[in-house]
């Protein structure tokens, strides 16, 4: 219980709390945007609607 | 370029004089509010309507209120994505657009209400989990992240069609869409991956856009004031959040469809689908606030009786009548026939709705705050020019966003919608042989 009473009542805890979730679902966009250009790496066909 | 293409960049080449007087205006009324804050921040709080015990009062609403609507796109477009509403297609951008620019303008009313607008780094610096507000920072951040990538992430093919057919736009605009089209090449692959990659975010995004304002409402709720320690106010917060993002969605929609001549693709079938959707809110908005309001006037207890009574008879009672009328009757007198649910009887409805919901921030924060738990006078609260005009800019500002976005980037995902005229004209061409085979199977 003292252990969940020091995370809740710790100040500046929360706000490492808030920069690590923060840069942790930034820098998974970051990849899945990286991983969605890959793609053109796989596969060398055309989508027509680029009007490619 | 097919039709759609002429129809959506049309309004990226050439600008009328309609345009820049919108423009001005929109950026005169910016200036005015801005005017208006750095007024307030010389001269301080004081300045304002707020004041022992009424420590928040139109920014807080106004927070509410924008932090609501920015719900219409996530909700809108997720939850017709995921359930495979072929119709959700010609108005997806628009409402991720409103889903942006109204968590950033609602951020950014915080940020106004203080004093010293420094100080929000404490947040930072001093934060604990057993602060509210820290819930509130986390999930609006996370949340105008995965807007933001949400919003991005479809525009992609459309960059990349914008960067190879638009080449008669000014330089800087041929280097943004080369530059955010990031080499875009439109492979077979990229757009599984795309796919992909946007129905998890669709997913992902629906209880994030939940927890938000759930969040918001436990700032009032986790505390012990009248009315508003209760524990409807996570769900209530939520229905009227959607509520009030639909009927957003339609004003915007409304507007875009007249303005960039979008009738072809903004059809009676979407207004009519959102119609539908907007009193199935206003039914649970209604259910919500019965339940609030009988609750506590059956319970009687002194001082939530205060506050009830100065909402239902005393000095706030104009704001919560008009609340009713027009989140209550109004959406069920128009659309609940069908010949309601036109473009102009949605829209009607709508400008009601965001006007109920609105006075029903207001009703939550105001009336509270004049009859705190804690032995104080009777205070009353009134606002100032200062607050007026912010909120005026602060309107403003989220226009004039959309306005310029809407400038520079399509009004619609071309692709999908091109996307879903094929899936359409499959499913037509498959009902029609089907219809066929059965008719030569009769004859048989």
């Amino acid at each position: 219980m003292e252990i969940l009473y020091w995370l809740i009542n710790t100040q500046t805890l929360g706000g490492l709390f808030v920069l690590a979730v923060f840069g942790f679902v930034l820098t998974l966009y970051v990849v899945m945007v990286r991983w969605i250009l890959a793609g053109a790496q796989v596969s060398h066909d055309s989508h027509p609607s680029t009007g490619e | 370029m097919s039709h759609l293409e002429q129809t959506v960049f049309a309004p990226l080449r050439k600008s009328g004089i309609g345009f820049y007087v919108l423009f001005v205006a929109l950026a005169a009324l910016v200036a005015w509010g801005t005017f208006a804050y750095i007024y307030q921040l010389i001269e301080g709080l004081g300045v304002t309507g707020l004041s022992r015990p009424v420590y928040w009062g139109i920014y807080l609403t106004n927070f509410v209120f924008f932090i609501g609507i920015s719900h219409a796109g996530t909700l809108i477009s997720a939850i017709l994505r995921v359930t495979f509403a072929n119709w959700r297609r010609p108005i997806t951008r628009i409402a991720e657009a409103v889903t942006v620019f109204a968590l950033c303008v609602g951020a950014l009313q915080i940020l106004i209400d203080m004093g010293r607008p420094d100080r929000i780094f404490n947040m930072l610096f001093f934060g604990r989990f057993q602060s509210p507000f820290l819930w509130d920072l986390t999930c609006i951040s996370i949340y105008l992240l995965s807007s933001v990538t949400y919003l991005y992430l479809p525009m992609i093919p459309d960059f990349a069609r914008m960067r190879d057919k638009l080449t008669d736009v000014a330089g800087w605009r041929k280097w943004l869409y080369r530059t955010a089209a990031l080499g875009w090449q439109g492979t077979h692959e990229q757009h599984r991956r795309l796919e992909i990659a946007i129905t998890i975010m669709a997913i992902a995004i629906i209880p994030i856009a939940v927890s938000v304002h759930t969040v918001v409402s436990w700032i009032f709720g986790m505390t012990v004031q009248p009315m508003w320690h209760s524990t409807i106010f996570g769900p209530y917060f939520v229905v009227g959040a959607i509520f009030s993002g639909i009927a957003t969605l339609f004003i915007a929609m409304a507007i875009m469809r007249k303005v960039l001549h979008l009738e072809p693709w903004l059809t009676d079938k979407q207004f009519n689908y959102l119609g539908i959707l907007l009193l199935v809110m206003s039914a649970f908005w209604c259910y919500f606030t019965l339940a609030e309001y009988l609750t506590t006037v059956y319970g009687a207890i002194t001082h939530e009786m205060h506050v009830a009574n100065a909402k239902l008879y005393g000095e706030y009672n104009w704001a919560f009548w008009l609340m009713v009328f027009c989140n209550g009757v109004v959406p069920f007198a128009i659309l609940t026939r069908r010949a309601g649910r036109t473009v102009k009887g949605t829209v009607i409805a709508a400008i009601f709705v965001d006007i109920g919901m609105w006075l029903e921030r207001f009703s939550i924060v105001a009336p509270t705050l004049t009859r705190p738990s804690l032995a104080f006078e009777h205070a009353i609260y009134q606002p100032t020019w200062v607050e007026f005009s912010i909120t005026l800019g602060s309107f403003a500002l989220f226009a004039l966003l959309f306005v310029i976005f809407f400038k520079l980037f399509p009004s619609m995902a071309i692709w999908e919608v091109e996307e879903g005229i094929e899936i359409e004209e499959r499913k037509r061409l498959t009902e029609k042989l089907s219809l066929e085979k059965l008719r030569a199977m009769e004859k048989a």
